[in-house]
């Protein structure tokens, strides 16, 4: 990670694109945590990497831990948005933000952990349970809205999903240990 | 529920609602039944993490575009330094800016042809200087024309589509239709909406285009972008450099410009010249020797009024001589 930090300094594309597809789910989920809105987290995520590489040549060269730098970047500038769009803050005074640099360190090591594993999970699904569990838990369509989309009857939908959770879950076993500790 | 399982919950669509906490029937539902079984405390709280984790999860659809956009964007960002560059040179500078108009030229000539046949009457709506116009369209859309602008617009709209064409800034909100895309045509680029509100400053004459959105959400695209813009953000078009910025903007601010009022955040002799000029109907010729960096609201006020104004904050006398504004240094 820190090679390739340099290595974008320098301007180089390759790395700047590595980090960007190994960060690209972990900062979503994070973005997701703050903002709550999938558009406003991809808008962010991309102003985020956007100003990275426009800044690339006046980046820091020396930091100790370049990941934790762009998330609190990404998270900045979600309360840049926010702020635009004039939403309330209390919703953002509940989440503990002002926790010590190391805790967030691990938070955020943990996510990346949980993300790992459940992209890895995703990817031994099929390819229709995939785009079914995304239609359903990524977008919340129902399971009439997705057998109109996918021209398939509700039945069938359905059980591709169960399906598709049973699979997840025989994956996931030890991480749900994992998540459980982090939303109780 | 008998013998729940993670999968059972989570493919029940009011168990999802209730992690999601949409709908408080859902919601009071689900804290209930977990009192009551308390032996599958654990069992609901992993299913809704999973739920949870799903929902904070990108599509792979959605990590594929972002990344495709982001590398077109970066590509812009290499562009945008050349001519930076570039602009130490004049002659250079120059150039750049020629084949700019003549691009921007090429790009206009297309959309021409395709412009509305030839059967349905379109409409031209011209605003003099100094002047408003509300007009409203067939579909119910209203639009707040500014001074010196004009609006194309069909008197039939087509069935699939919404097209008019704008020459200058306007406020629109557009009534909303489903199947039938709003698309305004400026010089430069085309919005297309679905139903909203948003300012447009759009003058062939200026150095920069703006779209600032208050409602919904629009697309901005031309022949080399596209992008989306959501409410709160402005998309800023520098025609000059060629570049654009998605950034946010003071929406009591905007709002006021489209009723008269000029809000001028370190503006040069020409930016003042041209708005005024607009507002209060005057001539002005831009000077590249009038230094100015003035920064203030004009309301409404007359002419002379905004005159003193300008003359009293600045280091120049502003008067007007056979209907065109001079500037004088003191």
């Amino acid at each position: 990670m820190k090679t390739h930090w340099v290595n974008i300094t320098k301007g180089d594309k390759e790395s700047f694109f590595i980090i960007y597809d190994t960060l690209y789910r972990s900062l979503f989920q994070y973005g997701m945590v703050i903002a709550k809105d999938r558009e406003v987290v991809k808008e962010a995520i991309h102003i985020l990497f956007y100003e990275l590489w426009e800044k690339h040549e006046r980046l820091p060269v020396d930091i100790s831990d370049p990941k934790y730098y762009l998330f609190v970047w990404l998270k900045r500038i979600i309360f840049r948005q926010l702020k635009a769009h004039e939403i309330c803050f209390e919703s953002l005074l509940e989440e503990p933000y002002e926790e010590s640099v190391e805790t967030q360190k691990i938070r955020i090591e943990e996510m990346m952990e949980r993300e790992r594993h459940i992209h890895a999970a995703m990817a031994r699904l099929t390819k229709k349970q995939r785009h079914y569990i995304e239609l359903k838990y990524f977008y919340n369509k129902s399971y009439h809205e997705i057998a109109i989309s996918e021209n398939a009857a509700v039945r069938t939908v359905y059980n591709v999903i169960y399906e598709a959770i049973k699979s997840l879950k025989s994956h996931l076993t030890v991480i749900l240990i994992l998540i459980l500790n982090y939303y109780k | 529920m008998d013998n729940p399982t993670l999968e059972k919950l989570i493919c029940d669509p009011s168990f999802v609602e209730y992690c999601l906490d949409r709908e408080s029937e859902n919601v009071t539902y689900w804290k209930t039944w977990i009192e009551e079984n308390p032996q599958y405390e654990d069992l609901a709280i992993a299913s809704k993490a999973l739920v949870l984790q799903l929902q904070a999860m990108p599509s792979e659809d959605e990590v594929a575009m972002a990344r495709r956009r982001l590398y077109q964007a970066i590509d812009e960002v290499k562009v945008n330094q050349q001519i930076l560059f570039r602009k130490w040179f004049p002659y250079a500078a120059a150039c750049v800016l020629l084949l700019g108009l003549s691009i921007f030229l090429f790009q206009q000539s297309p959309d021409m042809l395709q412009s509305p046949s030839p059967k349905v009457a379109v409409v031209k709506q011209y605003v003099p200087a100094g002047k408003y116009m509300n007009v409203q369209l067939t579909d119910g859309t209203k639009v707040r024309l500014g001074p010196t602008s004009t609006l194309d617009y069909p008197q039939q709209f087509a069935a699939s589509e919404r097209k008019v064409r704008l020459k200058g800034e306007a406020f629109f909100d557009v009534a909303h239709r489903k199947d039938q895309p709003f698309t305004i045509e400026t010089g430069e680029f085309q919005v297309k909406v679905l139903g909203t509100s948003f300012n447009i400053h759009a003058f062939e004459e200026d150095k920069v285009a703006k779209i600032a959105l208050f409602t919904g959400k629009v697309e901005i695209f031309n022949n080399s972008m596209r992008l989306i813009i959501l409410p709160g953000q402005a998309f800023v078009y520098d025609k000059v450099l060629d570049k654009y910025t998605v950034e946010s903007f003071d929406q009591g601010q905007e709002r006021e410009t489209m009723n008269g009022v000029l809000h001028f955040n370190h503006a040069t002799y020409s930016d003042i010249g041209q708005q005024l000029a607009r507002k209060y109907g005057i001539s002005f010729q831009a000077d590249a020797d009038v230094d100015l960096d003035f920064s203030g609201t004009i309301a409404h006020e007359n002419l002379d009024q905004v005159l003193d104004k300008l003359t009293l904050t600045t280091s120049y006398r502003f008067f007007l001589e056979s209907n065109t504004l001079i500037a004088h240094k003191k």
